[in-house]
């Protein structure tokens, strides 16, 4: 196995750090799954501590179980996969997998309302890569942890002890959240008034953040190129930033803006912040730091393209594009509920 | 702004401010909040309280040592 968990703390240490957290290896990315559990019942921690813990260990085996299952299915370098199947031109799967279906709709739409930066056909072969991720860190947060946010919480397998039933009503974590290899997914349960801190990594230095942000029910998702070289193709011959990180509802979205926006370079992301309000961090190649948000420049002063001056003949010329790109994202969020 | 968190350990030791943001930011959306890290609450990992770390996507293999990786074993307890 290449599963590292980690030792959940006794009844007797928990107090100050009760967050769970296990880390996963799957497709050489590490998933860190942190289940943050509600504080304790007076006199009664030990049985709480036992339940969220073995309940948390349940939700980990299945989100490992599921990963593999999407690696083996989407996995452009596994020759068995689906994905595989469809570049040799076999395309099967298109009938008898509901979610490759999904996926192959998403891909369309993404090159769609990203105007072609998001492209699943680069160099003619089909590769979802770049959106299965950012679906699967989803599904995984909605089908595995978001059952430990809801009051009353029955789907855990594998739990021995029944929990008694004056505290049954309550659920049994506050707070969840996984992080795969920079791309961060959370969410909070409904009474919690729990905020996510994130760090926004300083791609000069992996060991320094360049900013922060909060969330608490969301996703934040960063592209670039400190890490694994020039992962993502370039569509564009346009300045390219370093890296980009997008914070939004899902992390699905925001994978998709940025590595839309890494691809596509400033010009064209400069028209997506706009027509998506899209809240931001990028880095251009010089070091500099721009922050956007609900798509507005918050930091003067850059050089180029200026997404806060829209004189009016632009934006009326933008309007019909806007619209067709509004619509598109609603599709793709209307798609993702059944799934999940 | 730019923080320096300096990992010793596997635990996160101190965190320092070594660029400052040049304006306070403005109200956001409800559900994300993208703000810069003021000296004052970057005085430690803790008033930080930051759980999660965006990058660049990460390898497994490169896992251990980073910033998450040092972030989880704190959160553990310092194991």
């Amino acid at each position: 196995m290449t599963r590292n968990d980690v030792e959940v703390q006794g009844a007797g240490t928990g107090h100050d750090k009760p967050m769970l957290v296990h880390v996963l290896n799957v497709m050489n990315i590490p998933f860190t799954i942190m289940v943050k559990p509600w504080g304790a019942v007076p006199g009664d921690h030990h049985r709480d501590q036992t339940a969220i813990a073995s309940a948390t260990d349940a939700a980990v085996s299945q989100i490992d179980a599921f990963l593999r299952d999407v690696d083996m299915r989407f996995s452009p370098f596994k020759q068995e996969s689906s994905v595989s199947a469809a570049r040799r031109g076999e395309w099967s799967a298109m009938l008898r997998d509901r979610e490759f279906r999904e996926i192959y709709a998403k891909t369309a739409l993404a090159n769609t309302i990203t105007h072609g930066a998001f492209d699943a056909y680069y160099q003619g072969h089909y590769d979802p890569t770049g959106l299965v991720k950012g679906w699967a860190i989803e599904t995984a947060i909605a089908r595995f942890l978001r059952p430990l946010l809801q009051p009353s919480v029955a789907p855990v397998p594998h739990r021995t002890t029944q929990p008694s039933r004056d505290t049954d009503h309550r659920a049994l974590a506050e707070a969840v959240a996984i992080n795969a290899g920079g791309d961060i997914r959370t969410a909070v349960a409904q009474h919690s008034d729990y905020i996510w801190h994130i760090g926004i990594e300083d791609p000069e230095d992996t060991k320094a953040l360049l900013g922060s942000c909060q969330i608490r029910d969301g996703g934040v998702a960063t592209s670039g190129f400190s890490k694994r070289g020039a992962h993502i193709a370039h569509t564009t011959e346009d300045e390219v930033f370093t890296q980009l990180t997008v914070i939004s509802d899902s992390v699905e979205d925001a994978d998709l803006w940025a590595t839309a926006g890494i691809a596509g370079g400033m010009h064209l992301w400069s028209a997506l912040v706009k027509e998506q309000g899209l809240t931001a961090v990028a880095v251009r190649g010089n070091g500099e730091v721009i922050r956007y948000s609900d798509g507005r420049l918050l930091d003067s002063n850059i050089p180029g393209p200026k997404v806060t001056t829209a004189p009016s003949n632009t934006a009326q010329s933008n309007t019909a594009q806007s619209t067709t790109a509004q619509s598109a994202t609603a599709q793709i969020r209307e798609t993702r509920g059944p799934s999940c | 702004m730019q923080v320096q968190i300096t990992v010793s350990g596997g635990s996160i030791s101190t965190v320092t401010a070594i660029k400052y943001p040049n304006e306070t930011n403005q109200s956001q959306t409800i559900s994300a909040q993208v703000i810069p890290t003021y000296e004052q609450e970057a005085v430690s990992a803790q008033s930080a309280d930051i759980k999660l770390v965006s990058g660049a996507t990460e390898t497994y293999t490169g896992f251990t040592g980073s910033l998450q990786d040092a972030i989880n074993q704190a959160e553990q307890g310092g194991s």
